[in-house]
């Protein structure tokens, strides 16, 4: 790999996405699950409550919109802007297109949402042991991935990625997934608890023993595996779409 | 087709539609080296054509060749061509300098601030190059997306209406660097919709209407071509019936007709006759011209005669 061109890319990606307004709507999204625990500390509320804060709160709902709307715009704003040929009328592979575009958005959605997981998992701490903080983190770090390689494919095949990336969201990721059990291993979100919930288990809802619950989720080897797949998949997918897709 | 290897480009019964709409349709023509003009009415297919050659995009049919080898995703094609597109296409956020070294480290160009400095000069952006691309007008950007496609040293220049936008001064500018850059051995193709930009600078011309090759050859040819067809040319004077009068006894006149706003519509087989003669009656029996001009001298009209 040519390091030189592959930090380059990495810079442009950086300039592309990190946009004043893009920051408001992610920062508005990450105060949600902060502003959640600062609420479950005031009121003390119970565990459970907290556990559904955490898991839909964060897991289901603010990591994969925050993710998208970081991933979407790496390949959709430069087609719809036709700078995609600047980058692909060059004589560099594709791969070295897409994995400088794929490491800059995961990092720039990680970074916000493993500050807004930690920061909820500490404030929360008179619920939550301390590595709950961790846990979330960890597991907000591999869901963060997970969908931006999700995200950056959808937004080189459709001018539409923000407006399906929602719908796939809001109805896959929070409403089927919740009716029908076995929907649960298809989800990344519930994949990213899986992983949270191995190094803290606590952060799960109770069960009527007083114990984390783990119905329902995948294990974690499944979860782990999953997840490679879908990452090696979309970017396969991806350096495909480049090299065959007609650019304007 | 010619098949001399020399060509730069080998297009054979080349179509591209999409969906139901054909935008080629089989066009086969070879383009050799120098500079070339695709010459064609907006809309004629000239953009998707140039999108082929250069690999952005695939023939429907037909095969495509450039430098000898298969544009599509060839890196080594790549390394030996610059494009510059109808499109606006620049990173907004970057200087013109920074653009410049992006496309220069992006192409493997060695040297590269020596050559995107001169790049730069070569275009005389030099007093613009550290401001924000989206501080600059659009005749300052084309100039900085030239640098960007001269600034590794291309072997094939591909220019898609690099003119538009640009005032006169820019565009005389931009002809002196297009045959500056064919002096140092560098192959050209530049398209336009406006012959007299292409003839300025291309000894070749291909003509493109509706997706067909209409005309190809030394520019002369086609600007004959284009001189020899009948015109419609209106006249308004001081004295239309004593004008008429004296006009249809010239030779290259076909017919004449008043219209009601008290203009003459001539139909010649000549022109430039006719812009003479009319000059020369008018001096000679003291009449004033207040209007001499061509009402069908658009290029698709011309396109459509040279067609038939």
């Amino acid at each position: 790999m040519s390091w030189s061109i592959f930090i380059t890319l990495t810079r442009l990606t950086f300039r592309q996405i990190v946009t004043v307004r893009r920051g408001v709507i992610v920062a508005l999204l990450i105060a949600i699950p902060v502003v959640g625990s600062i609420l479950i500390a005031y009121f003390d509320a119970t565990e459970n409550t907290a556990a559904v804060i955490f898991n839909f709160g964060i897991f289901s709902t603010v990591l994969p919109i925050v993710t998208l709307v970081i991933a979407s715009p790496a390949f959709s704003d430069e087609i719809e802007d036709r700078t995609l040929a600047v980058l692909t009328l060059t004589p560099i592979s594709r791969w070295l297109i897409v994995t400088p575009k794929l490491v800059a958005v995961a990092l720039i959605a990680a970074v916000p949402l493993i500050i807004a997981a930690s920061a909820s998992g500490a404030i929360a701490s008179d619920i939550y042991p301390v590595s709950s903080a961790v846990g979330v983190a960890v597991g907000t770090a591999f869901g963060c991935v997970c969908y931006a390689a999700l995200f950056t494919f959808l937004g080189s095949i459709t001018g539409r990625s923000i407006i399906i990336g929602l719908l796939y969201v809001l109805a896959w990721e929070n409403l089927f997934v919740n009716f029908i059990p076995t929907l649960t291993y298809t989800s990344v979100s519930q994949w990213a608890i899986t992983v949270a919930s191995q190094i803290e288990p606590y952060i799960l809802s109770l069960d009527d023993s007083g114990l984390p619950d783990a119905t329902g989720l995948p294990a974690i080897a499944y979860a782990l595996v999953a997840g490679a797949v879908l990452v090696v998949g979309c970017y396969v997918a991806n350096v495909r779409r480049l090299r065959t897709m007609d650019v304007n | 087709m010619n098949n001399d290897s020399n060509n730069v480009v080998e297009i054979n019964a080349v179509s591209k539609w999409f969906g139901t709409v054909v935008a080629i349709s089989d066009l086969s023509v070879s383009i050799p080296p120098g500079i070339t003009g695709l010459l064609g009415p907006n809309g004629a297919g000239k953009t998707t054509l140039l999108r082929m050659i250069c690999g952005l995009a695939k023939p429907s049919e037909g095969e495509i060749r450039l430098l000898g080898e298969d544009p599509r995703a060839n890196y080594d094609v790549y390394q030996r061509i610059s494009v510059m597109s109808e499109h606006d296409a620049v990173y907004e956020f970057m200087s013109g300098t920074d653009f410049v070294s992006l496309n220069a480290k992006l192409k493997g160009t060695n040297d590269s601030e020596n050559k995107v400095a001169n790049a730069i000069d070569q275009v005389g952006m030099g007093f613009a190059a550290e401001r924000r691309i989206s501080t600059y007008s659009r005749g300052m950007r084309q100039r900085i997306r030239l640098a960007a496609a001269l600034v590794s040293d291309p072997d094939l220049l591909i220019l898609d209406e690099p003119l538009n936008g640009a005032d006169p001064t820019q565009r005389i500018n931009f002809q002196d660097v297009l045959l500056r850059t064919a002096d140092a051995g560098r192959s050209i193709i530049i398209s336009s919709h406006i012959l007299e930009e292409v003839e300025l600078v291309a000894s070749n011309v291909l003509l493109v209407i509706a997706g067909k090759l209409a005309a190809a050859g030394d520019h002369h040819a086609i600007r004959q071509a284009l001189s020899d067809r009948p015109y419609t040319v209106s006249i308004v004077c001081s004295q239309p019936r004593h004008m008429a009068a004296v006009l249809a006894s010239n030779e290259t006149v076909v017919s004449l007709q008043f219209e009601s706003d008290g203009s003459i519509v001539v139909l010649t087989s000549n022109v430039a006759s006719l812009q003479e003669s009319v000059a020369g009656i008018a001096k000679s029996n003291g009449i004033t011209l207040e209007r001499v001009e061509p009402l069908d001298d658009s290029l698709e009209s011309v396109f459509e005669y040279l067609v038939q």
